[in-house]
């Protein structure tokens, strides 16, 4: 009767197979891996993420009130507070990527140190 | 009695728009206008902001009402409200905003040019205050803000102009905290069922005692903005009286938020609200 071969690593036989939180957590690794390939730099990334998410959040507000200074009467309020909502959401979206491609950079150059650990 | 009906009518409206709350809103915006002109207001203009305010805070309920009727159907403590047991129609609901609406921004046409221009502003967040309790716990925060326009709108009428507007900030902030623990104490009543729908409150998020603090820190900074505002623009020594008297009716809030929230929601911030404007009268 031959032995079935054992495809487990060497560092983890005679241990329980792995958890689901091992398993999520080393397929986030790989993912945030594969994709910080095309991140920027990780400060100008998470720098650049946290202004816009700030410059979304003050959007609707700022331009509500443009709008209700430089358009008509009430119309010009209620397009400034639609137009910067629509605008807000959008910065704020775009800053949260940028900060998570920043994160993934970061995590891409902490993960060497943090596996071994983990594993 | 043939006008029993219309009669019972308008009491399911006022009821509705919940005509008693208007303690809150109308000294604070004649607390607002007192500051800005120093006196208080001719009868025109005292007619005109009434009808204004009227129109904003019916707007306000109204829309409030509307957006949340799904929710309120479900809630225990306001499942008897007029549009859940379908004492009114949704629509009758939109008609009374629209016309209070547009009283609202024809009596700001009337009063001048800066109040039509800016009408609109404090709309737009009474439209927003209802749906941030379904995105984040700081959602008091929200009726704060949209509350405390009452006191800058009522300076604005006043002054009929946006020079020196700043004057009116620390009875702005004053608002601002003040609303914003008023209502976290006022949202302690819903903890379990905030919780239960999965709706966003500082009592739902922390715990009804933890809330409660929150609310007191925000009241002890209110009183604070009072102060500050009786230090650089009213010091008289009347005023400081009344300014005592807010800071028990506080303190006396926060001793029985707990046990008696609706007593200390209503009854005693309906007070402050005219201690407030009482202190200012006293101060200008």
């Amino acid at each position: 009767m031959t032995q079935k071969p054992c495809l487990r690593p060497a560092s983890l036989r005679g241990r329980q197979a792995h958890t689901v939180t091992e398993k999520i957590l080393c397929g986030s690794v790989a993912i945030l891996w594969f994709c910080g390939a095309t991140a920027q730099p990780a400060e100008a990334s998470i720098i650049g993420g946290i202004q816009k998410v700030i410059a979304g959040v003050l959007q609707p507000p700022l331009s509500t009130l443009v709008g209700t200074f430089s358009g008509p009467p009430i119309l010009g309020t209620l397009l400034g507070a639609v137009n910067g909502t629509f605008r807000g959401v959008g910065l704020v979206a775009g800053g949260a990527l940028e900060l998570a491609m920043g994160g993934v950079a970061v995590a891409k150059a902490a993960a060497p140190f943090f596996l071994p650990f983990l594993l | 009695m043939e006008y029993a009906p219309d009669l019972r009518r308008l009491y399911v409206y006022a009821s509705f728009v919940k005509l008693e709350h208007a303690v809150f809103s109308l000294p604070a915006i004649f607390a607002g206008a007192l500051l800005g002109m120093r006196e208080w207001p001719p009868l025109r203009l005292t007619l005109l902001m009434l009808t204004a305010a009227a129109g904003a805070r019916t707007v306000a309920m109204g829309l409030n009402r509307l957006v949340d009727v799904a929710i309120d159907a479900r809630n225990p403590r306001t499942r008897n409200r007029e549009l859940p047991r379908a004492a009114m129609q949704p629509r009758e609901a939109w008609w009374i905003v629209v016309i209070a609406c547009g009283g609202y921004v024809a009596a700001a046409a009337a009063i001048a040019p800066i109040c039509l221009r800016l009408s609109a502003i404090p709309v737009v967040l009474f439209f927003v205050y209802p749906y941030l309790k379904r995105v984040t716990a700081f959602a008091h925060l929200g009726l704060g803000v949209a509350w405390s326009m009452g006191p800058v709108a009522g300076w604005i009428a006043a002054a009929q102009s946006l020079s020196g507007v700043t004057e009116v900030a620390w009875l702005w902030l004053f608002s601002v905290l003040w609303v914003t623990g008023f209502d976290i104490i006022y949202a302690t009543m819903d903890e379990a069922f905030d919780r239960e729908a999965g709706l966003h409150s500082l009592p739902a998020r922390l715990g009804k005692q933890p809330a409660l603090r929150m609310a007191a820190l925000l009241h002890a900074a209110a009183f604070g903005a009072l102060c500050l505002l009786w230090y650089k623009q009213l010091y008289t020594d009347i005023s400081l009286v009344w300014l005592a008297a807010i800071g028990a009716l506080f303190l006396w809030q926060h001793l029985v938020a707990a046990r008696r929230p609706e007593f200390a929601f209503f009854k005693l911030n309906g007070a402050i609200g005219f201690l407030v404007l009482g202190f200012i009268a006293m101060g200008v």
